[in-house]
């Protein structure tokens, strides 16, 4: 056997082994809906795609209007969508809290399971946010290395705090404000709630971006997706 | 350039095989666990105290040398300030019997609680509390806090700690789900989820309770 040949044996054994080990959502988090809860209106989705241009997004308006053309092209575009993201303190501008731009809830997925009830739920429960329920607008999963996915787009960028709030200035997290492509980084959460294959993972505030453009957001398993939710 | 490639999956391979070993043999120590049993007296816990000392003595029983608290607010009553459950219980991280990050601090726990579930929310024994939601024969998911979903004390007269944890009759307790349960529905608050129909023995198992409460080691 070549060295060659003996190596990649080896190699396909560690991704054997790598996919033996895929995470696995504990059942009590999975999507389970029991006959007393009632489908809601489609309220919560995250973009199925970026904006393309790594952390710059517009600035809130520009994430904004990305929310309600993704749902407008699925049919829901009568809602008033946002993005649940927040800007900083920042020449003389005040800080804005991702958790006061998305209305009072409840919000639920494309496919009317409830992801949380009201602002506090969403911010201390957050139970039900994971891989299964937090859907694109189209239906479909983020992707997940994780959960066993090919390609990862699990850092959702939020620029936030746990609590929803905007973070301390002293450190841009919210690249520019959602104007930059390559300085500053993004805060970001991880719907796939998972630390590597480890269950446990803040949904909106795990860790930051290593950059603002497109390869930085992909470096730590981003794609400038973020999460959208109808104010309404 | 394909040979590269192999090459640095094969050592990649290495390196997270050496580092799943350290995993296994430097399990950090227990901090955090559900009782295994209740003090056999509703929702009469000796006050914080006895609480206290129920979560001790259940910890050494396994093995535990640390310092122990239970998850428990009291509210302010008799001249008495009110205790939050959250300004008791050190600062984390906390991880379970099997060495499971259950939060990191504080801002963790109340803010991500992840991991808090049928799964990982384990007695000191490291056996599941049992949700009937979840197919288990009996329902045991509310667990005592007596607590805001942000682990301060609950404000006002109406009664949420079963009178500062003495009565075992008259009075109500907040509780969370350990299952992450409302029903059969996920999205329950793992630490203020409702109030318990009473304080006795039978009024906690109404509403699939057992008088269980969760323990933290505080150092």
């Amino acid at each position: 056997m070549s060295a060659l040949k003996y190596l990649s044996v080896v190699a396909g054994f560690a991704l054997l082994a790598s996919s033996a080990a895929i995470a696995q959502i504990p059942p009590e988090q999975r999507v389970v809906q029991g006959p007393v809860e009632e489908p809601g209106p489609f309220s919560f989705f995250i973009t199925s795609v970026g904006i393309g241009n790594g952390g710059n997004l517009g600035g809130l308006e520009g994430a904004d209007a990305h929310c309600q053309a993704l749902a407008a092209a699925v049919g829901a575009g009568d809602k008033t969508w946002r993005a649940y993201l927040s800007t900083q303190a920042n020449n003389g501008q005040e800080a804005v809290n991702a958790r006061d731009r998305i209305g009072q809830g409840p919000w639920y997925n494309i496919n009317g399971f409830r992801i949380a009830e009201s602002l506090e739920a969403l911010h201390y429960d957050n139970s039900a946010l994971n891989y299964e329920s937090a859907l694109n607008e189209k239906g479909e999963h983020i992707g997940s290395l994780s959960m066993g996915d090919a390609h990862n787009q699990k850092d959702i960028m939020t620029g936030s705090a746990m609590d929803g709030t905007a973070m301390d200035p002293a450190v841009d997290t919210s690249c520019r404000n959602w104007t930059s492509n390559d300085q500053g980084t993004a805060q970001s959460g991880h719907h796939d709630r998972f630390r590597w294959y480890v269950w446990g993972s803040s949904w909106n505030s795990a860790h930051a971006s290593q950059g603002c453009s497109q390869e930085g957001l992909n470096a730590t398993g981003g794609d400038g997706l973020f999460y959208c939710f109808a104010a309404d | 350039m394909k040979q590269k490639i192999i090459m640095c999956l094969g050592i990649s391979c290495l390196f997270s095989a050496s580092f799943i070993q350290a995993q296994e043999t430097e399990q950090p120590e227990m901090g955090f666990f559900v009782t295994s049993v209740n003090m056999g007296d509703g929702a009469n816990l000796g006050g914080l105290a006895g609480a206290d000392a129920h979560c001790q003595s259940l910890a050494e029983a396994v093995g535990s040398n640390r310092t122990w608290a239970a998850y428990l607010s009291t509210q302010a009553k008799n001249g008495q300030p009110a205790v939050n459950a959250r300004d008791r219980i050190g600062s984390g991280p906390w991880y379970n019997v099997n060495g499971h990050l259950m939060a990191s601090n504080l801002d963790d726990l109340h803010y991500n609680n992840a991991s808090l579930n049928r799964l990982y929310s384990l007695s000191e024994k490291g056996e599941v509390i049992m949700s009937r939601s979840l197919g288990d024969p009996i329902g045991q998911h509310d667990i005592l806090t007596g607590s805001n979903l942000d682990g301060t004390a609950i404000s006002g007269d109406a009664d949420a700690t079963c009178n500062n944890w003495t009565s075992n009759d008259d009075g109500a307790a907040m509780l969370g789900h350990h299952d992450r349960l409302n029903f059969s529905t996920i999205g329950g608050s793992w630490n203020s989820a409702h109030l318990s129909r009473g304080c006795s023995p039978e009024d906690l198992d109404a509403t699939a309770g057992n008088g269980l409460f969760y323990c933290f080691a505080t150092d």
